[in-house]
């Protein structure tokens, strides 16, 4: 824009100094005209150093001024603008070393998050020399305001011809609220393009959290199907108790988990080299080879080998894909598998063949046929134990059964004991009682020694020569004609009769009839020679001398009867009759 | 103390019954031959004692020595002692009685116990029956040793 153009289209303001004598307008128009410019060239302006910049040299240009500095601080003591032109280095020193200095000396107020009022821009210094420390020795004016929480300062040097005037001042106290303006305005879209920037930063941090999470979302996605395989796996072997069923289930899950077509589950036994196997889509005979000590060795080599699966756990499982080891062990070199160890007697290898993806387990398989077998080993365990269980209760059962057998014989023993104890003791007692009866004297054997004595005797006195007669003789003679004691006598003392004693000899010595001849039966054949051998056999003979235990009188009297005498009678109640009659007895 | 001395005490009235018992044993079965051999004689024997009755005095005379042979022997050898100890009691009894009657009747006649000629009764024959008897009692109660017949019996110690 010229000035001529301006004169001719703003008559007002001309350059004729016949209507401004002092050039007052002019300058006036000038500085308008100055601000104008700098408005406009600073409203194009974005960052605040180009801001400062070009408001120094309008300032220095418009007031012809040869140095000039703009400082604006922050609350906290950081240096935010800085534009020096014409100042010496060393001058400059105090602005750009230590602007908290400046701040704490000239802008007290002004404290990190608090306010302080706002101060328009106004004159701090004017003049020459004496200008305020810390500031350039050769600052002539000095602006100062405060605006939010920074405070800005513009100084200027000396101008080439005279010092500054009042309009000046105003003129810079004018232009450097335009500064301040712009300046905030800088700072407005600074904070607006950092604010921005912070967005499309965190924008981009977003995108790039959201493709994380999404990524994240897909692998949770495949460890909850890689776990709820594992769940289901735990869930379908956890209800099963028998070991080969417990094996085939967990072969099937198995290849069902890692695709494979052919797969077997060996389990080997250290006490006896018993083996189990199960196996799908192959034929066991290519399983020959595998034997318990050939897979004792393939585990302890892994397990010495620290490889996959010893885990904290406790369970001692891992991969075993090397084609090599599984040759060695005698197992199909395309099968791959999981080895693992039960217990400290019971071991094995699952091999998987034919799966849908030639490659290696990924981890994921990895990690499920490592956890499932873990699973597996723990169920296989606990089965063992239940089957151990059974076996127990099944022994115990039978033993129990045997021991009530025992039990019962032993109480059908114990009974018979009892009974035949029972009848033991009554044998003993009827024993000690016949014993005792025994022992005893018994009619029975009064009655046996008298009729053995009996029959003896009498079968003896048959055949012995001197035996006697058991019959008296007298039962078997006619009765004997008996005669009266009185008749007797009266016979006796007629002399018709003669007495005969018929008792032995100590018995007549003893007592008899006076007269009466004794004639015993014992001496009978040599007394009657003696003594009657010469009588007549009709005179009558009365003999007595019967008693209970001998007959004499009948005995003799037949003796006198068969000798031929025809009258004997037998004395009536003998000897004792004849005395209780009172008649004469004598020695 | 007591009862070892009742033990001895008890083993010596054994043997001493042991002696009795093979004494009248030995006696009876002595005083029984000749009575046996002959028959008739021992029949006036009895008879005179004027106890049996004339019907039954001649089978007394062959059955009763039989007795006597039998019990003794069967005391001697231990054969139903006791029942033989018995009888021969009763027999003892029997003659004692029969001497004592024939002593209150005066009847003078011998004792016919071994032999037929004999010295008349006395009053030493009744009481040389009486120790006899005595003997035969202590025999019943204390005799118990040399039981031949326990040699065939059961024993209760064995049951």
């Amino acid at each position: 824009m010229s000035d001529e153009a301006d004169c001719s289209a703003q008559p007002l303001f001309c350059r004729d100094s016949d209507a401004d004598p002092t050039g007052t307008l002019a300058r006036r128009l000038f500085q308008l005209q100055t601000l104008n410019e700098a408005s406009f060239e600073l409203s194009r302006l974005a960052s605040t150093d180009e801001i400062a910049d070009s408001f120094l040299l309008t300032a220095m240009g418009a007031l012809g001024a040869m140095q000039g500095f703009v400082l604006v601080i922050s609350a906290d003591g950081s240096r935010r603008v800085l534009s020096v032109r014409g100042f010496p280095e060393a001058e400059t020193e105090g602005l750009r070393g230590d602007p908290a200095r400046v701040m704490q000396t000239y802008c007290s107020t002004v404290k990190p998050g608090q306010p302080a009022p706002p101060s328009r821009p106004h004159i701090l210094f004017a003049g020459k020399g004496g200008s305020p420390t810390l500031f350039p020795t050769g600052t002539a004016i000095l602006v100062k305001w405060v605006m939010d929480e920074e405070c800005g300062f513009v100084g200027l040097g000396a101008k080439l011809k005279d010092a500054y005037t009042g309009d000046d001042r105003d003129f810079l106290i004018s232009l450097t609220a335009t500064f301040q303006h712009f300046l905030g305005r800088a700072s407005f879209l600074e904070e607006i393009h950092r604010l921005n920037d912070g967005l499309l930063a965190g924008n981009t941090e977003l995108q790039e959290s959201l493709a994380a999470s999404r990524r994240l979302g897909k692998e949770l996605d495949r460890r909850i199907y890689h776990l709820k395989s594992v769940n289901d796996t735990v869930n379908e072997l956890s209800g099963l108790l028998d070991s080969g069923e417990l094996m085939q289930r967990f072969l099937l899950l198995a290849m069902g988990a890692v695709s494979a077509a052919r797969g077997y589950l060996a389990l080997f036994s250290q006490s006896g080299d018993k083996r189990r196997l199960v196996s799908r889509g192959m034929e066991e005979s290519s399983l020959a080879g595998a034997d318990g000590p050939r897979i004792s060795r393939l585990v302890t080599r892994m397990l010495f080998s620290g490889a996959q699966g010893c885990g904290s756990d406790g369970l001692r499982r891992g991969l075993a894909e090397d084609a090599d080891v599984l040759v060695q062990a005698g197992l199909p070199a395309d099968m791959p598998g999981v080895w693992f160890v039960v217990d400290d007697t019971r071991f094995g290898f699952m091999g998987l063949g034919e799966r849908l993806s030639a490659t290696a387990f990924d981890p994921l398989e990895c990690d499920f046929l490592l956890t499932a077998t873990g699973a597996f080993t723990i169920f296989l365990r606990n089965a063992g134990l239940y089957e151990e269980k059974t076996r127990l209760i099944d022994t115990l059962a039978s033993q129990n059964r045997e021991l009530q057998d025992t039990l019962d014989c032993l109480t059908r023993s114990r009974q018979e004991v009892d009974v035949l104890k029972a009848a033991k003791q009554r044998i003993t007692e009827l024993v000690r009682c016949e014993m005792d009866r025994v022992g005893r004297v018994s009619v029975m054997d009064f009655v046996l020694i008298l009729c053995v004595s009996l029959a003896i005797g009498i079968l003896f006195n048959s055949a012995n020569p001197s035996g006697v007669s058991l019959i008296p003789a007298g039962w078997g003679r006619p009765p004997i004609q008996a005669v009266d004691p009185s008749l007797a006598r009266a016979r006796l003392d007629q002399g018709g009769a003669i007495i005969v004693d018929a008792r032995p000899r100590e018995f007549y010595e003893q007592k008899h009839i006076p007269g009466a001849v004794n004639l015993p039966l014992s001496l009978f054949d040599f007394v009657y020679g003696m003594e009657m051998a010469d009588m007549d056999p009709a005179r009558e003979v009365v003999v007595y001398g019967g008693n209970i235990s001998r007959r004499y009188d009948d005995d003799v009297a037949a003796l006198l009867i068969e000798r031929g005498h025809s009258d004997v009678k037998v004395l009536s109640g003998g000897l004792d009759a004849w005395e209780n009659r009172g008649f004469p007895v004598g020695p | 103390m007591s009862t070892v001395q009742s033990d001895a005490r008890r083993r010596l009235s054994a043997w001493l019954a042991l002696a009795f018992r093979l004494y009248i044993g030995g006696l009876f079965i002595y005083a029984s031959i000749y009575k046996i051999n002959y028959p008739a004689e021992f029949a006036e024997t009895i008879a005179s004692y004027q106890v049996v009755p004339y019907f039954l005095v001649n089978i007394t005379a062959v059955v009763l020595p039989w007795i006597e042979l039998i019990t003794g022997t069967l005391l001697l050898a231990g054969i139903r002692p006791r029942a033989a100890t018995a009888i021969l009691g009763g027999l003892l009894i029997l003659f004692t009685l029969a001497i004592a009657w024939v002593l209150f009747q005066g009847v003078p006649i011998g004792c016919g116990c071994f032999h037929t000629i004999e010295d008349p009764i006395s009053w030493k024959t009744l009481v040389r029956d009486l120790a006899w008897l005595a003997m035969t009692a202590y025999v019943f109660v204390y005799d118990r040793l040399f039981h031949l017949e326990e040699q065939f019996m059961m024993k209760i110690k064995e049951l």
